[in-house]
């Protein structure tokens, strides 16, 4: 199989993850946190130190500000519904995932918050601010935005924005679901208090791992109450961090795995990975743009402004069905959607969806050229 | 030599406050608390076997690790 649906999980992981996360159930067995035995307390020394490396890979500072979850989906729930209260506003972009989106549509109809939508102007950092600081009203409290698009690539000028956040006294989020591991991220200079990171995606580790790094200590409401360990004989839930916001046995296996897969990625480099990628993602658009029907929505992937990945759709064909007849030759992409009906809206392709193409560091050259070649044939069988 | 713990709150900040000792010239490690406050419930503590624990203290104050309790003979 030519494994082509990175943006959605990479695959495979690497060795050292996967032997990483076999390695946990014999080495760190126990429960990290609970008890004082040896193995309780090697198991949660690995934990301490992937939060750690998290927190060095973003440039924080204070490793206890790396909060562990199941995914950036829970990271974003838990900014949005601890930020925004009755009366809030906030200004998302309009190529927002569903993370971020259902979130908010459910908070405005029981909470009454209000969102904005600005929108993302393709190779025009200056209009895009320009969208987002147009948004600003009197409540707004929040600005939070993806740092690259799922469906489209696009990169948003997130420096940019969270200098117009904090000049207006508007906290500033980030959802990295699509940039983490690919481009670089320093929480301190780009100023971002909340950072929503997926651990399953550009940082190799196993599904079911996430985090949210807080640059600060922001008093964000705890999301699920419970044992934590600590302070264990009061009923309120402690106020630190990091658990105030992790209740509950963690997923020990998965973060272990993470820690493998950040190593990985510090080790392989991330500039040279996503200029790796990119180099890959710009040599199938430009044959994709030689195939007679093939409808592709953004510029060329360029350096800092997409990251690679690539939507297109072939006329007179859902996105579904060109996705199924690439299986028949064991290319695996998504289609459909993506989980960002926005994205779509906004580019027009709501009804017919896109199939994305999203390589990891393991996709060679090769394996795109066979893609091409399907992709070709494919047309030319709807051409005639 | 002598040993001296610090409590503090968290198997986290355990982990932290030891290393950062560690990075310092201390030998220090985590240990479950062996005298949990009947009021607070479960923590950790740094245990500093010898070595300036005055200076053990402000290096743990200095990067914000709260010392909640401490016990032992000063080194």
């Amino acid at each position: 199989m030519i494994y082509l649906d990175n943006a959605a999980t990479t695959y495979p992981k690497p060795r050292a993850v996967i032997e990483s996360v076999y390695r946990s159930f014999s080495e760190c067995g126990a429960n990290p946190g609970r008890s004082g035995y040896d193995m309780a307390m090697r198991t949660a020394s690995q934990i301490y130190n992937c939060r750690e490396k998290a927190a060095e890979f973003f440039a924080l500072s204070s490793p206890e500000n790396v909060l562990f979850v199941p995914n950036c989906t829970t990271a974003i729930n838990i900014v949005l519904k601890g930020v925004l209260k009755c009366g809030d506003h906030v200004i998302v972009s309009d190529l927002e995932h569903n993370a971020v989106m259902r979130p908010l549509f459910e908070m405005m109809k029981t909470r009454g918050i209000k969102y904005t939508a600005a929108h993302v102007c393709e190779n025009d950092d200056d209009k895009t601010v320009l969208n987002f600081k147009n948004a600003i009203t009197p409540n707004t409290k929040l600005i939070f935005c993806t740092h690259a698009s799922n469906v489209f690539g696009l990169v948003l000028p997130i420096k940019r924005l969270s200098e117009l956040a904090h000049r207006n006294n508007i906290l500033f989020g980030v959802d990295a679901a699509q940039s983490a591991g690919v481009l670089p991220i320093n929480i301190e200079k780009y100023e971002i208090d909340f950072l929503c990171v997926p651990g399953h995606k550009g940082l190799y580790g196993p599904m079911g791992t996430g985090m949210l790094l807080l640059r600060n200590d922001i008093p964000l409401k705890s999301f699920v109450e419970g044992g934590t360990g600590s302070l264990s004989a009061k009923l309120a839930q402690p106020d630190f961090l990091p658990d105030r916001f992790e209740s509950g046995t963690c997923n020990t296996s998965g973060i272990i795995g993470l820690s493998s897969g950040i190593s990985f990625v510090r080790g392989q480099g991330v500039t040279r990975i996503y200029e790796r990628e990119i180099t890959l993602m710009r040599f199938l658009y430009r044959e994709l743009q030689k195939i007679d029907g093939i409808i592709l929505y953004t510029s060329i992937p360029k350096i800092g402004s997409h990251v690679p990945l690539i939507s297109f759709n072939m006329k007179k064909m859902h996105s579904e069905e060109t996705a199924k007849l690439l299986y028949d030759d064991e290319i695996a992409v998504r289609a459909g959607l993506h989980c960002s009906p926005c994205a779509h809206s906004s580019f027009g392709t709501l009804q017919s969806g896109t199939v994305r193409i999203c390589p990891s560091i393991y996709t060679n050259r090769n394996e795109i050229k066979h893609l091409i070649k399907k992709i070709g044939k494919i047309a030319n069988r709807v051409n005639l | 030599m002598k040993q001296y713990f610090f409590k503090v709150n968290s198997i986290t900040h355990a982990e932290k406050g030891a290393k950062i000792l560690r990075s310092q010239g201390f030998n220090a490690s985590v240990k479950r608390a062996g005298r949990p406050a009947s009021l607070e419930g479960c923590s950790y503590s740094i245990l500093v076997t010898g070595g300036n624990i005055d200076n053990a203290r402000a290096y743990l104050i200095k990067n914000n690790i709260r010392i909640t309790g401490e016990f032992g003979g000063a080194g």
